[in-house]
């Protein structure tokens, strides 16, 4: 599959069996809620 | 007849049935490539506590999966304590985050999420509880509380970042007795 996103392509989300793209404000949403993902967590020293 | 040994041609009585203790509320084929995965009709009066697996998919990058109630967005507490196989031992803490941050996890090998959640419909604080959260080199355990006192019906997963392909959530309720 290609998950490349482009301008005109959002990610996608699934409702129970509906699956579809996300509209605009959920994309906004989208966008803002990766901005605040929880931060990455510790690595082994040796990775 | 002797719970829960059964023999075939037995009469199930009201006695026998009552007494199983887990019922399988609803099941959730995911999607391909999907960044998240509500699950609407989940929580309901009929029963007070939950387990909620999701096994058989996979995900486009090794990181956690999160999870949301109903559309709440704030109020979300809970701490994440994990070590790796260097012997290590972290902790990572949700501090009135918009999600449970570290509920599950997976990558391109396989996802697991196995999540036990008490009271997300009734009137109290809804908590959390997620054994076995592991993804790369971490394995943890995670324990939080949503606080904003409202009757959810509905759960989202989500991974931390990129999609989740494939595999079945189960809803299953613990029986009030």
């Amino acid at each position: 599959m290609d998950t490349t996103m482009d301008n005109n392509t959002k990610p996608l989300i699934q409702i129970d069996d509906l699956v579809r793209e996300m509209t605009d404000d959920e994309y906004t949403n989208y966008l803002e809620m990766q901005a605040s993902a929880p931060p990455p967590l510790e690595r082994p020293a040796d990775e | 007849m002797t719970y829960p040994s059964f023999n075939s041609g037995d009469i199930l009585t009201a006695t026998d049935m009552n007494a199983v203790g887990l019922w399988l509320v609803k099941t959730q084929t995911v999607g391909t490539g999907v960044s998240s995965v509500t699950v609407t009709g989940a929580f309901s009066a009929d029963y007070d506590n939950y387990l909620v697996t999701y096994t058989g998919g996979t995900m486009s990058a090794d990181t956690g999966i999160t999870t949301k109630l109903g559309s709440a967005t704030t109020g979300y507490y809970g701490t994440f304590v994990y070590g790796q196989y260097t012997g290590s031992l972290f902790n990572a803490s949700d501090n009135n985050n918009s999600v449970f941050s570290y509920t599950g996890g997976g990558g391109s090998a396989g996802v697991y999420y196995n999540t036990y959640i008490s009271n997300p419909f009734g009137s109290q604080f809804t908590r959390i509880f997620s054994g076995g959260v592991s993804w790369s080199t971490n394995f943890g355990t995670y324990h939080g509380l949503q606080n904003t006192n409202t009757s959810f019906t509905a759960f989202t997963l989500a991974p931390i970042s990129g999609t989740m392909t494939g595999g079945t959530i189960c809803v299953y309720g613990y029986n009030n007795g």
